[in-house]
């Protein structure tokens, strides 16, 4: 059903909040192609409804109706627990704020998703993206130990070495400086260009955007423009 | 705090708990104390001067009919009532069983005629119901009665005799004449006289003390009021021991309930601190603050203490119907002083206030910046303070010196077993607080030692689980006290109970090294023998030679018993007989012959024999059948048995008596046995009754652990949407939340059994006499039992909390904020 290529897609997928009067569509009827090997950049106004799109789109939350997929397996009608093991095996996140478990030291925060999916890490690869991220030194460090930067490019190396079908990331440099985001935006770029990961980044920030291939404007639960560059 | 009213639920569940307790057993000591006030006081009914046996005094008193007689000369004296109590035997087929033996009974409301009429003639009885119904009497039945030889009676008639006229109203009663009672038992005296008339108690009291022969009586006289307290002082000192019991388990519910409480506002002020803090922007004082949260605390104290009474009030009222019947604890219905609902809302609100003076203090502590600083990601918990650890440590040791004082020192100097328990209680008490003190510590470290099991077992819920629980060390230390104080006790009790079991058992074991005994009335027969041998009942018999011998140079008296070569296997302790031969006497410690030393007996000949002490023998000795008819050729037989395991000890004795009874001789069977299983029943039923109080203190400790943990759930919100998102399903973060309180629960257990093993063994040590050993005995079966029910309970109260969190879907988790 998924066009060969769509990584992520969705079909009149709409939310709803509270119900009469108060009733909120956070989401209205969106349907979307996320293309494989993209990074699309998700923009809109406060409250658009960027970040219910990716947490219907990722599965983190229920849909009220309309159907989303993640290659080709519709996840608006998995349960649970078989929507949770998609993500365990196929999706990677990176969050804004509190990405990190803080009893965890860096290194087993990033092999996190592996462990819970007992995975064995593929050691070359999770070298390589530490490596890339600069965190060499900063594995045995606990998240209270870690600058702000350090902790989102734990994340980072947490959404990439599971090697995911997409890697969904809101906000990710809301809480960093204009270098460390730089660094982060630099690494999330060379990520899809080198290694053909797909990425779809939420974002208020039009210099984050412009490391997208795509940028798609959401207004009011809908999609407004799709701008491609 | 009374924003959060399910949390609050839960520390109002566990005060109300507590405070019930204690509001319960105050109240049942009130009713206790009333009925009993009118079971003592029934006999005296309206008399005003009660003459009764003097304890005090060695002589025998002397209220005889003359003495009656001249009282009646006394002015304002108007009738006097007799009473006499004492016992006789009465044979039943081949035993004999106890009976009260008592004057004729006035028939009032409380005493009356079931059958048949009251005794009128010379050797006619009246008997209580329960005698009737113990022996299937009827009137016009024949009833032996035995004090020095045996006479028949005629039974007239039954009588539900009632606290008026008996006190001891599950014994069987024989009612008869004063003088049958005279020809039976040659008694001249009455027991007690209740001497009714006019004018205060006091003057007629007074006026009969002044009688000359009043002295001669040797009685003590008392004026009603008087005697009624006697009486009540000697009726309710079980009961008070009850009552103390009682409330020493109150005390515990209530300190587990002070942990949980505490906990549990600690917890409810954290979750406050922006609220609380955005109060002090807007300019609310310290001092505000404060009261702001004191005054909460207090309310809540209030409010459970009155629920706590009701329960109370009501587990009494419920258990009094259930009691009647039950003899030793016997209610009429409830009864309720004063001081039963002043102290236990006394209790409930100073609890709550104390334990909420610490979390208020530190709610004033909170700069008001708080309110704007975003929420830590870490979780780092600063509120519990860190009590020294070396202080703690100092308490815990000197705590355990002081029970080894208690336990091994002092009853090895034969000091009273009282000093010996004040100062092992002390040091008990003590060494928990110390342990408690370093649970911020202890915890986390045997807690860390159950993580990588449990990682093997539980895969990665289980190893987050493991991180988890010890996070917070004073929060784990806080919720596993509780548990831990509970499982403590249970284990104490249930150790101390089959440690005490099996000292008494070592101990009449020596005094009493065979099951039964059979002795006749002629030699018994071998017929008899093989008959006994012969029954289901009986694991091995032997027969026995039974005499006395004086020893040749000091004539001391030896009680002796001659042993077959079949002997051994009829003791409990096979052992017993090791090293008996004919040139051997196995001496018991109480003979107070020396090891190894040589004694002459003097019997129909002389025997010089070595001396074996055998401390299993108590005061008998043995020697073999050859060398006891070289002293005594004419010792009696009789018959040495061990009953098979299985077998019921009273009913063995009964089968035995008949089995034996039909040919030969006429046999009595005398046995220890019954005896035994009746002291096994009745640790058994206290044990019971105890653990099933101990059980309240452990549903308000996992009411704790459930608080605790629901707590955790709701900060590490966030977390658990991130571990969800990365792909921890729905039954694994239940699993992870059940391990937690698994493991927390397993840390409680493992101390708790430890501790409580320690307590149970140094208890018994402490009570018990110096000359007795201490057998530690582990009933591991109850042990596990303990454990497995603390290790569910803990489960038991992550399953809430852990539903709750497992619905939340990961994208409401993760959104910041409330
Ligand atoms: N749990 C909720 N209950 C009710 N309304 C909600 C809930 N979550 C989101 N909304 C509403 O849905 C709409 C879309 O919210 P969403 O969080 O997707 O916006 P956003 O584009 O991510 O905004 P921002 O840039 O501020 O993060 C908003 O109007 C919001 O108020
Ligand atoms: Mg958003």
């Amino acid at each position: 059903m998924s066009r060969p290529g769509a990584a992520v897609r969705t079909e009149a997928l709409t939310k709803t909040y509270g119900s009469g009067e108060t009733l909120v569509r956070a989401l209205d009827a969106v349907s979307v192609d996320i293309h494989r090997g993209e990074f699309t950049a998700v923009m809109g106004p406060s409250g658009s409804g960027k970040s219910t799109l990716m947490h219907l789109t990722a599965g983190l939350d229920a849909a009220t109706s309309g159907r989303s997929w993640i290659g080709d397996v519709e996840i608006t009608a998995l349960d649970d627990k078989a929507l949770t093991l998609l993500r365990r095996e196929r999706v990677g996140f990176i969050f804004q704020a509190f990405n990190l478990l803080p009893t965890m030291d860096a290194q087993a925060n990033i092999l996190l998703p592996l462990k819970l999916a007992r995975r064995r890490p593929d050691t070359d690869w999770f070298d390589h993206v530490v490596a890339v991220l600069g965190l060499g030194d900063r594995l045995t460090h606990r998240p209270s130990e870690l600058s702000g930067g350090q902790q989102q490019r734990v994340a980072a190396a947490r959404a990439l070495v599971s090697k995911p079908d997409v890697v969904f990331a809101d906000e990710p440099t809301g809480a960093l400086d204009s270098a460390a985001s730089e660094q982060m935006l630099t690494f999330l770029r060379a990520s899809v260009t080198d290694l053909g990961q797909t990425i779809v980044m939420v974002t208020h920030d039009a210099n984050a955007a412009s490391y997208a291939d795509r940028v798609l404007r959401l207004a009011d639960g809908r999609v407004d423009a799709d701008e491609r560059r | 705090m009374l924003t959060s009213p399910r949390r609050l639920l839960s520390a109002a569940l566990a005060l109300a708990l507590g405070v019930g307790f204690v509001a319960a057993a105050l109240m049942l000591a009130t009713s206790l104390d009333a009925t009993l006030r009118t079971a003592a006081g029934g006999a005296i009914r309206d008399a005003k001067v009660v003459l009764t046996e003097n304890g005090d005094v060695p002589d025998p008193l002397a209220l005889t009919d003359e003495y009656v007689t001249r009282l009646g000369d006394v002015p304002g004296v108007e009738r006097v009532r007799t009473v006499v109590t004492t016992q006789a035997m009465s044979p039943a087929g081949t035993h004999l069983s106890m009976f009260v033996l008592q004057t004729v009974p006035e028939l009032t409301e409380r005493t009356t005629l079931v059958t048949g009429r009251l005794p009128e003639a010379p050797g006619e009885v009246l008997v209580n119901q329960v005698a009737a119904q113990m022996r299937g009497w009827a009137p016009g039945d024949t009833v032996h009665l035995e004090v020095d030889d045996t006479r028949e009676f005629t039974l007239v008639g039954v009588v539900d005799a009632g606290t008026d006229t008996t006190t001891n109203l599950e014994a069987p009663h024989v009612f008869l004449q004063m003088p049958d009672i005279h020809e039976l038992s040659g008694r001249t005296s009455y027991t007690d006289l209740y001497v009714h008339g006019t004018g205060s108690e006091q003057e007629l009291t007074d006026a009969i003390r002044a009688l000359p022969e009043t002295a001669a009586t040797h009685a003590r006289v008392l004026t009603a009021a008087e005697a009624s307290d006697l009486r009540i002082t000697q009726f309710t000192r079980g009961s008070e021991q009850l009552t103390v019991l009682l409330l020493s388990f109150g005390a515990v519910a209530v300190v587990v309930a002070g942990l949980v409480v505490a906990n549990t506002f600690a917890i409810l002020v954290a979750q406050r601190t922006r609220q609380l803090a955005l109060l002090r922007t807007v300019g609310a004082t310290r001092g505000q603050v404060f009261r702001t949260v004191l005054v909460e605390a207090g309310l809540l104290g209030l409010a459970s203490s009155l629920v706590g009474l009701a329960l109370g009030a009501g587990a009494v009222a419920a258990i009094a119907p259930l009691s009647r019947g039950s003899g030793v604890l016997q209610i009429e219905g409830l009864a309720i002083a004063p001081r039963d609902v002043l102290v236990p809302l006394a209790v409930g609100i100073l609890l709550a206030l104390g334990a909420a003076i610490v979390p208020a203090r530190q709610a004033t502590r909170i700069a008001p910046l708080a309110a704007l600083r975003p929420q830590a990601a870490t979780a780092v918990d600063p509120r519990v303070r860190q009590g020294h650890p070396l202080l703690a440590a100092a308490i815990t040791v000197v705590g355990f010196v002081l029970l080894a004082v208690g336990a091994v020192v002092l009853p090895a100097q034969g000091v009273s077993p009282g000093l010996s328990v004040l100062v092992g209680i002390a040091g008990g008490l003590l060494s928990v607080v110390g342990v408690l003190a370093l649970g911020r510590r202890l915890v986390p470290a045997v807690a860390r030692l159950f993580a990588p099991g449990m990682g093997h077992l539980g895969g990665a819920p289980a190893e987050l689980a493991a991180e988890n629980a010890v996070r917070n060390p004073g929060r784990a230390a806080a919720t596993t006290g509780a548990l831990l104080v509970g499982v403590i006790l249970v284990t104490m009790m249930t150790v101390g109970a089959a440690t005490g079991q099996a000292s008494i058992q070592r101990e009449l074991d020596g005094q009493f090294p065979m099951d039964a005994q059979v002795i006749s009335s002629g030699p018994i027969t071998d017929a008899q023998v093989e008959r006994a041998r012969s029954l289901p009942e009986v694991a091995a018999a032997t027969v026995l030679r039974e005499g006395g011998v004086e020893t040749a140079d000091d004539e001391r008296w030896l009680h002796l018993l001659g042993f077959d070569g079949d002997a051994a296997a009829t003791f409990r302790d096979p052992d017993l007989l090791v090293g008996l031969a004919d040139d051997t006497l196995l001496a018991g410690p109480e003979t107070e012959l020396a090891d190894g030393s040589t004694v002459t007996l003097a019997g129909e000949h002389e025997v010089a024999l070595r001396v074996v002490v055998r401390p299993g023998l108590g005061r008998t000795s043995g020697v073999t059948a050859s060398t006891m008819l070289a002293l005594q050729p004419d010792a009696p037989r009789s018959l040495g048995l061990r009953l098979a395991d299985d077998a019921d000890p009273v009913g063995a004795v009964e089968t035995i008596s008949a089995a034996l009874g039909g040919d030969g001789p006429t046999v009595q069977v005398m046995s220890l046995a019954d005896q035994r299983a009746q002291m096994q029943e009745i640790i058994n039923t206290v044990l019971l009754v105890v653990l099933g109080l101990l059980a309240v203190a452990v549903v308000i400790a996992v009411v704790g652990i459930g608080n605790t943990l629901g707590l955790s759930v709701h900060e590490r919100r966030q977390e658990s949407g991130l571990l969800r998102a990365m792909g921890l399903t729905r039954d694994q973060l239940r699993a992870s939340l059940g391990w937690e309180a698994v493991l927390l629960a397993a840390v409680a257990v493992v101390l708790g059994l430890v501790l409580g093993a320690v307590y149970g063994v140094a208890g018994v040590a402490t009570l018990i006499a110096s000359d007795a050993t201490v057998v530690p005995a582990l009933p591991w079966a109850r042990l596990a039992l303990i454990a497995a029910v603390a290790l569910l309970a803990g489960w038991l109260a992550s399953v809430l909390p852990s539903v709750r969190a497992s619905r939340v879907p990961p994208a409401a988790a993760l959104a910041l904020g409330e």
